[in-house]
């Protein structure tokens, strides 16, 4: 994917993550921006395909209710890419789903999906997910117009009640991204999402 | 340099550190393909809250199945960080440092502001704990090895740092009459 132009283009096609430091030793106060590395870098990257926080579940319940093999094991549990028809709904920061899925909400599952990562430290682009979702012909049908990347969001650190699949990022013709298309029928239909964690 | 007392941190942070050095700031970014038949699209996605959440809620509570989240110090005064350190350089105490006698984080959310999510780590050494010169600190989160999302690495990694070779500080004599703290705001952007 690093051959793609992947400049900045509008609000929310990136995440930047900053980091910023406040030192305090009695009257001595310093405040500096941080500098991440790589395995910072790797360690986001892989949370991202995998979405969990066992230490966080296990502790609100006061056991070992998930293991790592029952949350780790299954790729559909951790991620998933669905579609839709909207053309009009320009994405949100407080969207929570597509707008109209194809299928039953969330969607229609793809009949495959399969992830790889690569990682370089001193690449342009260290980190580099990809996923990738593919319908059977035949298996859903109408105007594509959006497409949700939907990631195992996890709230135990944050104060939440659980972990679900929930939408992370969309693709959508209402923000210009792509040009709304009809499905053919007699083809199978593929997405590849690539997620670059890159220094900026 | 920013030596100097503020009232409001995240706002200070808004309006006076713009990232403007390599690896100051993460981005993330991804790009879709669709292909069938005759179509092929391709295109830059948007994130959303709940995206950025979820990562947040991963920062201040690491992966699981390992220790959790620290920060360390170090006197190293005269190495510029690199993407591909994995410790401190020169860590006070056995490395990977002297540990703080306390440490907490939270993940806070306003998604429809300009810094919709921000964690924040708190690291303090009691009184005489610690000594000599600090001339950097690094920020170490629990997490995985690898990209399989599958194996957790043993100890919290180097995620960050922030030292005086690179210009982010002056690096001072530690006062041991005082305790010393660190706070460490990581904030997430749209950009």
């Amino acid at each position: 994917m690093e051959e793609y132009n992947i400049e900045k283009a509008s609000v929310g096609d990136f995440i930047g993550i900053r980091g910023t430091v406040k030192i305090e030793n009695g009257e001595y106060i310093a405040i500096g921006r941080n500098h991440w590395v790589s395995q910072g870098l790797q360690t986001i990257g892989s949370y991202l395909i995998s979405g969990t926080n066992i230490t966080a579940y296990n502790a609100q319940y006061g056991g070992s209710y998930i293991t790592v093999g029952q949350v780790m094991d299954t790729a559909t549990q951790q991620w998933n890419i669905y579609l839709g028809s909207d053309t009009s709904t320009t994405t949100t920061v407080s969207m929570t789903s597509l707008v109209s899925p194809i299928g039953s909400s969330p969607g229609t599952a793809p009949n495959t999906n399969s992830f790889s990562g690569t990682y370089s430290a001193t690449s342009s682009t260290p980190v580099v997910l990809t996923f990738n979702a593919t319908w059977n012909a035949g298996t859903v049908s109408g105007t594509l117009g959006e497409v949700g990347l939907y990631l195992y969001i996890s709230t135990y650190n944050l104060g939440g009640s659980g972990y679900f699949l929930g939408l992370a990022s969309r693709l959508s013709a209402a923000d210009g991204s792509f040009t709304a298309f009809t499905i053919n029928t007699a083809a199978a239909l593929t997405v590849t999402w690539t997620v670059n964690l890159v220094y900026a | 340099m920013h030596n100097h007392k503020v009232v409001n941190m995240v706002t200070e942070i808004d309006n006076e550190i713009v990232g403007k050095d390599i690896s100051d700031t993460l981005s993330l970014v991804g790009i879709v393909i669709i292909e069938n038949g005759e179509n092929k699209v391709i295109g830059k996605n948007h994130w959303v809250g709940q995206g950025l959440e979820t990562i947040g809620g991963f920062l201040v509570g690491g992966a699981g199945n390992g220790a959790a989240s620290t920060i360390y110090i170090g006197s190293n005064t005269t190495t510029a960080t690199t993407v591909s350190m994995t410790a401190l350089v020169s860590p006070i105490g056995t490395a990977p440092g002297t540990a703080p006698n306390s440490f907490s984080s939270n993940y806070s959310t306003n998604i429809d502001s300009t810094v919709p999510g921000t964690a924040t780590y708190s690291a303090t050494w009691n009184t005489g704990t610690v000594s000599g010169t600090l001339g950097e600190v690094g920020l170490y989160v629990e997490g995985y090895s690898g990209l399989s999302g599958s194996t957790y690495a043993t100890n919290p990694a180097l995620a960050s740092r922030l030292s005086v070779a690179d210009g982010s500080f002056t690096a001072f004599t530690i006062n041991t009459t005082a305790v010393l703290t660190v706070t460490w705001i990581v904030s997430f952007v749209y950009t």
